[in-house]
């Protein structure tokens, strides 16, 4: 005898629910304009999942670019491991599932009147809107850096021109030069990515400038897998790479760009290159709209994403204060797709579904040893997106070099998979 | 209510005492918020699968999902939630989640229509 399965009963509960809902024609026929603003991991997941799943609505990305460079894998790119188009992505792929592509910058989000509102003046109404806007560098918050000085120190934190700089400047770097890392304090985009960087630029200088080192000058003291960089560190480039933690340099005092200098409160530290990694906030409009209240980072409701200020107005990804989970793409993809699920539901005047969310975080010791460190976060009794206890971690310190070939055969997988899921 | 062609006598039989044994059990459970919960819930938990197993596989590693039935799926999640799975990854997934959950998520991959995918 075949059992029954609640799949079945769902699909006849949810065509009764849909029956009910009739009386109000336009939530029940999924109607609607939802506004995505972000063309990043964040925007694209919760613009093409929304289309996907809530097929009736009238969904609106507005990006103001016509093309995306992911910050995953962009040190493959500074290494010179890989060029940046193969990191660079149209929206091709969503316009043919039917969403609408609007070239612009926002400047504004009015949620009281429902409206994205654009550099120009151009208003786009919603009946809701998803912001996924990514971060702004604070780049006047470090004496002596500044928007003049991003060419001379590149930071390399938003895909693009900056990944290209900074890699011809380090395959340009004399023999035995220092190549100096200015690192942030928490939070910023991406926690592993400056130690994944410092990573796959030793791999480029142990093969082409063997005797040049690399000096980190964090703003803190422990970081990201930090046992597992170490030990990966000591194994493929020993002596090459040196950490100098907050409690020994005392933080960051000035950049000089002219004498390539980070000079902290205990020691000035000269590059032959140098990459500034500046403080970070939500991306300025969303600032300007109020979605931070007081603050540089948007809180929510993290079982919905609703703006804590803002009502009919999601915020996902890097801008926002999602719990536990970091400022990683994987997270951004989780989160829109997630939103995704939540603004149909509450379009069509239901309670906002729920569930478990994951990230993983891959990086690049070299190109062929990967790590990883996963997340799975479900909201608990008060609101917050929590780190499931006992799950998630890190790869197993002292694996053997075909698990770490795996773990970077799967970094891979992962990113051209998910690249075509939202791009393809 | 109708068959269409090519179903035996005996297909048909199991096929009707089926819809009848359901009867009492879907007048309850649509009733049921927390089944209905139940169901979003799984959808919500996949969007996080498809974020690595989604997009069509591709020549590096990470299988496709697709076209795994439902025991295969439930038997290699609950391997890798016992350790006994041989993976990189899954096991620190799975391990946060009960069997009723797997079992759920197991029925959900292989049931999914396009637009789930």
């Amino acid at each position: 005898m075949r059992r029954y399965t609640r799949r079945e009963t769902l699909t006849l509960s949810s065509a009764a629910v849909s029956a009910s809902l009739l009386a109000r024609p336009a939530l029940a026929q999924g109607k609607g304009r939802v506004v995505v603003v972000g063309g990043g991991f964040g925007g694209a997941a919760a613009a093409r999942r929304l289309k996907a799943i809530a097929p009736a609505l009238d969904v609106v990305l507005v990006t103001d670019s016509d093309s995306f460079s992911t910050c995953p894998f962009s040190n493959l790119v500074v290494a010179g491991a890989m060029p940046l188009s193969e990191i660079t992505f149209g929206y091709d792929g969503l316009r043919a599932a039917g969403v609408e592509l609007r070239l612009g910058r926002v400047a504004e989000i009015d949620a009281t009147g429902r409206a994205a509102i654009l550099e120009g003046g151009d208003r786009i109404a919603f009946d809701r809107a998803i912001v996924s806007p990514g971060i702004d560098l604070k780049l006047d918050s470090l004496p002596g850096y500044g928007a003049a000085a991003v060419e001379r120190m590149p930071h390399a934190w938003k895909a693009g021109a900056q990944t290209t700089l900074l890699r011809d400047q380090i395959a340009a770097m004399p023999a035995g030069g220092t190549f100096v890392m200015s690192v942030p304090n928490n939070p910023y985009r991406c926690p592993p990515g400056p130690y994944e960087r410092a990573s796959l630029v030793a791999h480029f200088l142990s093969r082409n400038n063997p005797t040049a080192k690399i000096v980190i000058v964090d703003g803190k003291d422990t970081f990201s897998k930090q046992a597992l960089f170490v030990e990966g560190w000591n194994t493929l480039y020993p002596g090459m790479i040196a950490h100098v933690p907050f409690a020994e340099n005392g933080g960051v005092l000035e950049v000089a760009p002219d004498a390539l200098e980070v000079r902290t409160a205990f020691e000035t530290f000269k590059g032959a290159v140098v990459n500034v990694i500046p403080p970070q906030s939500a991306a300025a409009f969303a600032l300007a709209s109020g979605l931070a209240g007081d603050g540089e980072w948007c809180p929510i409701d993290q079982a919905t994403f609703e703006s804590a200020h803002a009502p009919g107005v999601h915020v996902i990804g890097d801008a926002a204060i999602v719990g536990d989970m970091p400022k990683s793409g994987f997270s951004a993809a989780v989160q829109g797709a997630v939103c995704a699920h939540v603004v149909a539901a509450m379009l069509r005047g239901e309670d906002a579904p729920t569930g478990t969310l994951l990230n993983t975080c891959y990086s690049f010791v070299a190109p062929d040893y990967g790590i990883s460190v996963a997340g799975e976060y479900r909201v608990n009794g008060e609101g917050r997106l929590k780190a499931v206890e006992g799950a998630g971690g890190v790869s197993p310190k002292g694996a053997g070099a075909e698990v770490r070939k795996a773990e970077a055969n799967y970094a891979r997988s992962w990113y051209a998979n998910l690249t075509n899921r939202l791009f393809g | 209510m109708m068959f269409y062609a090519r179903l035996s006598p005996r297909e048909e039989r199991r096929n009707a005492v089926t819809m009848l044994q359901r009867l009492p059990l879907l007048l309850f459970l649509c009733a049921s918020p927390a089944v209905a919960a139940e169901g979003a819930a799984v959808a919500i938990t996949y969007e996080s699968c498809a974020v690595c197993h989604g997009g069509g596989g591709s020549e590096h590693g990470i299988p496709s999902l697709d076209g795994l039935g439902e025991d295969k799926l439930r038997e290699r999640m609950t391997a890798f939630r016992d350790g006994t799975g041989g993976s990189t990854i899954m096991h620190r997934f799975m391990v946060g989640l009960d069997p009723a959950e797997i079992e759920r998520l197991a029925r959900h991959v292989a049931d999914r229509t396009d637009a789930e995918r």
